[in-house]
């Protein structure tokens, strides 16, 4: 005797874009959803009471379909990660206005503006591009804005901590009120100060009262009290160096 | 025998009274127009003058069309005292050095237009003749396709020459800011069978030895993968010049089923490999979950999704993946 079925649909959408049927060919047949948004970063400055306008532009990829967009605002941790709206003394809520949704035609691109108004503190958090169906997103791109006063300047605190296996940490905070936006290089010297190779410290962006850490490789083993000297610059500042030796 | 001092000078004067024969005598000249430009290189960028595709009559046919750039205004070049018949040439070179491909396309002569024909694919540190000869001028659409995503500044270095004399224009290109997300296939239908039966599975299984189910929270009576073997994947593409990226997922369902399902993502390959995951998925609740950290660039990766229904459902269920890319 046959097992009895209980055949039971399931749709699994995994994206809920609304593409208009294709050809019959098999290639044709299979759905995509793409998009992309950007700058992933922008800063901005503005005194108490001014406007900050930040434009985003955002782009269908899917040439045959249309594409629902729209904009939400979340905070930023210390880090950068998004994190619920509201619940930072750095929130955007209540400052920042959004871009009403609205819908791309296939292959368009659109240009919007944020309004940031500033109350003369810093504030910073994340407008998130919603791509899909209102309910049914297929993906969201988290777009990074930082709004400070006109004086706000970085306060940088930094810690280089090499390893034997040839990795080196830097472990940044930005103490102040301002971006702190730094670029560098580490050169690695014997004890007895030959030079033996250099690594760049790509532009990394850290927000107010916010860290990063970046780890960076060393191709070899660094053999202890080898000398890492880590020179970065901030832009209209002058470089700064810290050293750190392997153990 | 020596010419006396005033035949002497008198033969310099003769000689330069002569007219000088036309390409002889005064050296040929190039200059470009401008000399120095700049862009942010992005091939994931929403505007900005980059292009995709090859609908533009310029774009050179050699290529391929996953990315372009137009140079928004047109470069002057224009050769002076050149011999009627020597041909112009450009090459370029980058710094450091990176994978791209630069194309010239002819915008005009008397002025600045719009190519109408396919632009020429120039060498790499190899000069490539141009079909313009001698002295004049000539408009075209400098088009720049980076093959990868830069994610430091380059300089690429248009050289033009003719005869032995030559002018540059320096362009500097800086990595993009934009971030795109693909999902494909986005949607797929699953015929749900928790009652397996022999031939009548369509992929469904009922093993909690696949080393893609997820650890200890899930049963073991009842998954799915999304198709099985090389079409049983799904792909997110995520295309970016930015380091130090995120991807989480999560997920909903409509209407709200009685009895929850477990979804999961297993990845499965990268790029275009698409193989059975060697390990355990990645369980996905409906807050964001992260299946990729501190990335650099793009990624493309394949996934296996897992759905394990606790209950045979009645009706159907849209299960919905929201990818974010922070």
């Amino acid at each position: 005797m046959s097992m009895p079925h209980r055949l039971i649909g399931i749709a699994v959408v995994m994206a809920a874009l609304a593409a208009a049927p294709g050809p019959v060919h098999a290639a044709a047949t299979v759905p995509i959803a793409s998009f992309a948004a950007s700058p992933r970063f922008q800063a901005a400055s503005a005194a108490s009471g001014e406007p900050a306008t930040f434009l985003i532009d955002v782009r269908n990829f899917n040439e045959r379909a249309p594409l629902p967009v729209s904009f939400e605002l979340a905070d930023l941790d210390e880090r950068g990660w998004i994190t619920a709206p509201h619940t930072t003394p750095y929130s955007l809520v209540g400052l920042a206005t959004l871009p009403e949704p609205m819908t791309f035609g296939p292959g368009e691109t659109k240009r919007v503006a944020v309004v940031v108004k500033s109350d003369g503190r810093t504030h910073y958090g994340s407008v998130v591009v919603v791509a899909g169906p209102p309910g049914a997103p297929f993906a969201r791109i988290a777009l990074k804005i930082v709004i400070t006063a006109p004086d706000a300047a970085a306060e940088p605190d930094i810690q280089v901590t090499p390893a034997s296996s040839g990795t080196i940490k830097l472990d940044l905070r930005n103490t102040g009120d301002g971006l702190l936006s730094l670029r560098g290089v580490i050169f690695l010297l014997s004890p007895d100060n030959r030079f033996l190779g250099r690594l760049d410290v790509p532009l990394v962006a850290i927000l107010p009262h916010g860290s990063a850490s970046i780890t960076l490789q060393w191709p070899e083993k660094l053999p202890s009290g080898t000398i890492a000297r880590t020179v970065l610059t901030q832009e209209g500042r002058k470089p700064f160096v810290v050293n750190a030796t392997v153990p | 025998m020596r010419l006396p001092r005033f035949f002497a000078a008198t033969l310099l004067i003769a000689a330069l009274a002569v007219p000088l024969e036309q390409g002889e005598a005064a050296n040929p000249t190039m200059a470009v127009s401008p000399a120095a430009t700049s862009f942010a290189e992005d091939v994931n960028s929403p505007g900005s003058g980059w292009t995709f595709g090859t609908g533009a009559a310029w774009f050179p046919a050699v290529w391929s069309d996953n990315a372009a750039y137009t140079y928004t205004s047109c470069v002057r070049v224009s050769a002076a005292n050149a011999n009627g018949n020597s041909s112009w040439s450009a090459e370029y070179t980058t710094s450091p050095s990176t994978s791209l491909h630069v194309g010239l396309a002819v915008a005009g002569t008397a002025s600045c237009g719009t190519p109408a024909a396919a632009g020429t694919d120039i060498g790499n540190s190899s000069f490539t003749t141009l079909n313009q000869t001698g002295n004049a001028t000539a408009y075209y659409y400098v088009v720049v396709q980076p093959t990868v995503a830069v994610s430091s500044t380059v300089t690429i270095s248009l050289t033009f020459k003719v005869q032995s004399t030559a002018a540059t224009l320096a362009i500097t290109m800086s990595p993009g800011n934009a971030i795109a997300v693909t999902i494909t296939p986005s949607s797929a239908g699953l015929l749900e069978d928790v009652t397996l039966s022999a031939g009548n599975n369509s992929g469904w299984a009922f093993a909690a030895g696949k080393p893609w189910i997820p650890g200890t929270t899930w049963n073991d009576n009842s998954a799915y993968t999304y198709g099985t073997g090389a079409a049983g994947c799904f792909t997110v593409s995520v295309r970016t010049s930015v380091q130090n990226w995120n991807l989480s997922a999560f997920y909903t369902t409509s209407p709200t089923p009685s009895k929850p399902i477990n979804v999961a993502l297993a990845q499965a390959g990268t790029g275009s490999t698409c193989n059975a995951p060697a390990a355990a998925g990645t369980v996905i609740g409906s807050s964001p979950a992260t299946v990729l950290a501190n990335q650099g660039g793009t990624q493309t990766v394949d996934y296996y999704v897992v759905v394990q229904p606790a209950l045979a459902v009645t009706s159907n269920v849209a299960v919905t993946m929201t990818f974010t890319a922070q």
